[in-house]
């Protein structure tokens, strides 16, 4: 009898609890993609739609004349390219320094190495604004004006990757770096090897963060590049408009389109965060 | 003897290791900070050559300029509501989409749309949000439930202006730091959890003795970043609060400190002075930093 | 694997060489604005100004919300184009640090004929100390829009403004709204300014300014006029806000986005303060040669070519072709100008009586001052007479010369 009426209040208490895990999250969907809605809604409506009062929240007559604007005004494919070359590039280069460097703060004694992580770790607090001109200047000085060297190799390691993923290789044992090196494993060896695999979800992480903060980087691309077939979309979409923004359908429609690849590429990774089950234990 | 030969070795890859960061954050990051640093002494307009001024900046600054003293308290405020607000709701936010649940990609993803899309795009819906006539959206839905009989120009009172901004940053912080504390969760291992569930242990004790300490490297990693972050805050105030000849809201209540810096510098053509004030900036980060730092034993293992 | 990587370095090398072009014999032009109006001068260029002067243009829009940082960056890191477009008082500021150059002195006859051929209001606006950095492009003003099936008598003096506005008509000030550019028109209206007729020093503290400003706020705090405009075109559609004071870029747009109120709408002058006047607030955009440009002669032989009659008539035609409006500084122009005769009247008179911003060196620093004077009466309800006092004396000290 006890044990009927248990297993009866476990499946209650399962049940309210899941309830209230679902309902959470069907709000915090709702509450985090209703901006969303209303930016890829707007972006269909037909002019005479878009200034309503009340807000309507749907359309019978959707249109898609703003994304035929946006693509016949400007050479969009060219500055997709361009935002994907250089997000890609400095994806990759960041995933391989960050996590080199963050292997050496995080598992190696070194002469000098709490000085050069604070350092780094200082850099970040001094705001990116006061730094333009003399970075600009820098850039100019290399030849880099205009050129994908000027938007990739400056953004190709940075302090925040260098923290974080010494921040993550931290967590992994001990014991298995040092058995390895028992072993007489090279240390480029633990780290291709070991490292690597055992960190998928960080360095998903940080792919996802890279891809995102080049993508939408607007203020370096403005001031290096010159000449409108490089490009990037945040430049392209912030010159679309007229000037005084009139045209709120094609600038949804702009910023419908550049979330795209984004999201793409957060689909993608996104379940090597998930996946990554770092491993099934020691044997112990 | 033989432990000697491997420290020498395994520091040489060390720094092989650290090498090409070095040298690129030296010519992009340091060189430039640097720089900046010096011409915190100067004046500087951007055409004519820079003119040393020795301590003036900083000393109209601290004593002359109340602008500075509005932002700096602003943006005090601001830090210490987005901050904890911004992890708490985060972390229950990862928490949820750790669990085994059906549709779990299609809720992660849409949790992470608002930090994956650019300010631009997304303030220009939250200006319709909180647009401050009977229409604006929060209006009509707050009138609407009858939650507020008058309804508030949110953007533009002193009282409501940062608040709003507030809850627009932590609308877009959740996704980014729901993914660095998912994947911090997905890091601990499952044979601990395993062993926990042998032992019987209940869920509660589970999460705090267990998941908690696990999640201290990536916790206070989000905790620096999210004060660091938000010290520097800057599209959020620049865009939201921006009309055609100033920012910062109506009685700047709501500037915050790399947007004045910013306003000096490309408006203004001060360039010295806001160099000024991003070191005084950093100073008051760096001083946060070092406490977390010192509570949280950083650079012990 | 290995593959995806031979494609990868060859892709790599292909767009690192791709970026490398450099030409010669350019003019480059950088303008604020949007990508159309860039092509649409492009397009100008390679039709008419390239054939006959040889020379290839290159046009390059910026946004307007960072183009002052891209500007300054530029200068700072000695990388110009020849030619840029920038807002009305950016010409000034760069020139007057010497980053532009003096076009008066070095075009002097060409200089004359321009003037005479510009509307005196604009130009009064880009003329610092008798030095001119910049021509005008375009004008913006400030103009009263209204339902005719709401409202069908535009106010003609603050009374009306006043009568209205006691009979629940809302009204809304769509460019300005709380800042130094809506209390502009009220300061001149009431017969006061900013500054003396020599810039030499600030007016602010008279009677005619404490008369604006007490109107002005009396329009927030008596009146219901809204602080912020975000959603006036919804209000001016539905009717909650028949009457709206807002720049002139609107006209073109509103027949498009609310085709269903064709006649129930117009724009109308200013209306008169106490001194009889209805000054209006005129802004707009500038074009200037850099310093740095390697082709003076061309570029100023470019911006000549923009100021003809012709040419401004095209750019108004290719403007509008997306519904924008392009109002051209060159008097004569008006006259073939293809917008509705009761609009073109309006904007013409509102023109001849606008006002710019001062041509005062220390103005651009003391903005925030006014602003911050004005939000306070308005918000906190500080005394006006306190406030003017103090902005004057602030205002006094700002000034450069």
């Amino acid at each position: 009898m006890k044990n009927k009426n248990m297993k009866k209040i476990v499946k209650i208490r399962k049940v309210v609890n899941n309830f209230v895990l679902y309902s959470f999250l069907i709000i915090g969907f709702v509450i985090m993609v209703f901006p969303f809605y209303w930016m890829v809604i707007s972006s269909v409506k037909p002019r005479e739609e878009l200034l309503t009062y009340p807000p309507v929240l749907y359309t019978l007559k959707p249109t898609i004349e703003y994304y035929k604007q946006l693509f016949s005004l400007i050479p969009m494919q060219r500055y997709l390219f361009n935002s994907l070359f250089v997000a890609l590039s400095v994806t990759i280069t960041n995933l391989l320094l960050s996590s080199l460097a963050g292997y050496a703060f995080a598992k190696h004694k070194f002469y000098g190495r709490n000085f050069l992580f604070t350092l780094i770790l200082g850099s970040m607090m001094v705001p990116w604004q006061v730094n333009i001109i003399p970075s600009f200047i820098i850039v100019k000085k290399l030849g880099w004006l205009n050129s994908f060297y000027g938007l990739i190799i400056p953004a190709m390691v940075n302090a925040f990757g260098i923290f974080f993923m010494r921040q993550m290789i931290s967590t992994i044992p001990n014991e298995l770096i040092d058995a390895a090196r028992i072993d007489g494993c090279s240390e480029p060896y633990i780290f291709w090897r070991i490292i690597l695999p055992l960190s998928k979800p960080g360095l998903a992480t940080l792919a996802i963060f890279s891809f995102m903060s080049q993508w939408n980087n607007f203020v370096w691309p403005l001031i290096i590049i010159h000449k409108s077939d490089m490009r990037t979309v945040p430049l392209s979409l912030a010159v679309l408009n007229s000037q005084f923004s009139n045209n709120f359908g094609l600038l949804m429609a702009g910023a419908s389109i550049s979330i795209l690849p984004m999201l793409v590429v957060f689909i993608f990774l996104q379940k090597y965060i998930v996946k990554g089950i770092v491993f099934t234990g020691l044997k112990e | 003897m033989r432990k000697k030969r491997k420290f020498t070795k395994r520091t040489k890859w060390a720094y092989i290791f650290i090498a090409p960061s070095m040298i690129i954050l030296t010519i992009f990051v340091f060189i430039p900070v640097i720089a900046s640093f010096f011409l915190s002494f100067t004046e500087y307009d951007g055409i004519s050559p820079p003119k040393i001024i020795g301590l003036k900046n900083y000393i109209t600054i601290i004593f002359k300029d109340p602008l500075f003293w509005k932002a700096v308290k602003n943006t005090l405020f601001y830090v210490i509501f987005t901050v904890p607000l911004g992890i708490a709701v985060s972390l229950l936010v990862s928490l949820a989409l750790y669990q085994r649940i059906k549709f779990s990609a299609l809720f992660r993803t849409g949790f992470f749309l608002p930090t994956v899309t650019s300010i631009a795009a997304v303030s220009v819906v939250w200006r319709w949000i909180y647009a401050g006539d009977r229409y604006g959206f929060l209006n009509y839905v707050l009138t609407k439930l009858g939650v507020i009989s008058v309804i508030q120009d949110w953007l533009m009172q002193p009282s409501t202006t940062l608040p709003a901004i507030i809850v627009m940053s932590i609308w877009g912080g959740v996704g980014y730091n729901s993914i660095i504390l998912l994947s911090g969760l997905q890091s601990i291992p499952d044979s601990i959890f395993e062993a926990a569930k042998i032992d019987g242990v209940s869920s509660w004790e589970k999460f705090w003795y267990i998941t908690l300490p696990m999640l201290k490297p990536v916790m206070l990693f989000l905790v620096i970043m999210s004060t660091i972050n938000s010290f520097q805050v800057f599209e959020q105030v620049y865009i939201m609060t921006s009309s055609t000849e100033y920012f910062g809201g109506v009685l700047y209540s709501a500037l915050t400190i790399v947007p004045y810096l910013y306003e000096r510098a490309f408006k203004r053509f001060m360039l010295g002075y806001a160099s000024a004030l991003a070191y005084l900036l950093f100073v008051i980060i760096f001083v946060f930093t070092l406490i977390y730092m010192k509570i949280s034993k950083f650079y012990e293992e | 694997m290995k593959n995806f990587v031979k494609i990868l370095i060859i892709l790599t090398i292909f767009c690192f060489s791709c970026s490398k072009k450099e030409q010669k014999n350019v003019l480059t032009i950088w303008h604020v604005g949007s990508e159309e109006e860039a092509q649409i001068i492009k397009n100008l260029a390679d039709k008419y100004f390239t054939p006959q002067e040889g020379i290839q243009v290159v046009c390059e829009s910026v946004s307007w919300s960072e183009a002052h940082t891209k500007y300054l960056t530029a200068i700072a890191g000695e990388v110009l184009p020849d030619l840029g477009t920038m807002g009305l008082t950016w010409a000034t500021e760069f020139g007057s640090k010497g980053a532009m150059i003096e076009l008066k002195e070095s075009f002097p006859e060409d200089m004359e004929q321009i003037e005479k051929s510009v509307f005196r209001s604009i130009w009064d606006s880009v003329k610092w100390k008798n030095k001119v950095y910049g021509i005008p492009f375009d004008m913006t003003v400030q103009i009263l829009y209204y339902r005719k099936d709401l409202i069908p008598n535009p106010p003609q003096t603050w009374d009306e403004l006043v009568s209205l506005l006691e009979h629940g008509k809302k009204f809304v000030i769509g460019w300005g709204s709380l800042d130094w550019i809506g209390f502009s028109p009220f300061l001149w209206q009431a017969g006061g300014d900013y500054y003396d007729k020599n810039g030499t020093k600030a007016i602010l503290d008279s009677r005619e300014a404490l008369v604006a400003l007490k109107f002005f706020s009396s329009l927030y705090t008596k009146y219901n006029v809204p602080r912020s405009a975000e959603n006036f075109a919804a209000g001016f559609r539905s009717g909650e806000y028949p009457l709206v004071m807002c720049g002139n870029w609107l006209i073109n747009s509103f027949p498009a986005e609310m085709p269903e109120l064709e006649g129930k709408w117009s724009i109308a002058l200013l209306p008169k303060g106490p001194s009889g006047k209805r000054t209006s607030f005129i802004g707009g955009r500038v074009i200037g040669i850099f310093k740095t440009s390697k082709n003076v002669d061309k570029a100023f032989k470019f911006i000549k070519f923009l100021m003809k009659p012709e040419i401004q008539i095209e750019i108004y035609n290719e403007i509008a072709k997306s519904k924008n409006i392009y109002l051209p500084p060159n008097i004569d122009v008006w006259k073939n100008l293809p917008i509705q005769e009761e609009f073109k009247k309006i904007l013409f008179e509102q023109i001849k009586e606008a006002k710019g911003p001062p041509s005062v060196l220390g103005w651009d620093d003391s903005t925030k001052y006014v602003v911050e004077s004005i939000q306070n009466v308005v918000v906190l309800g500080s005394e006006p007479q306190q406030e003017l006092q103090k902005l004057n004396k602030k205002l006094n000290e700002l000034i450069k010369n």
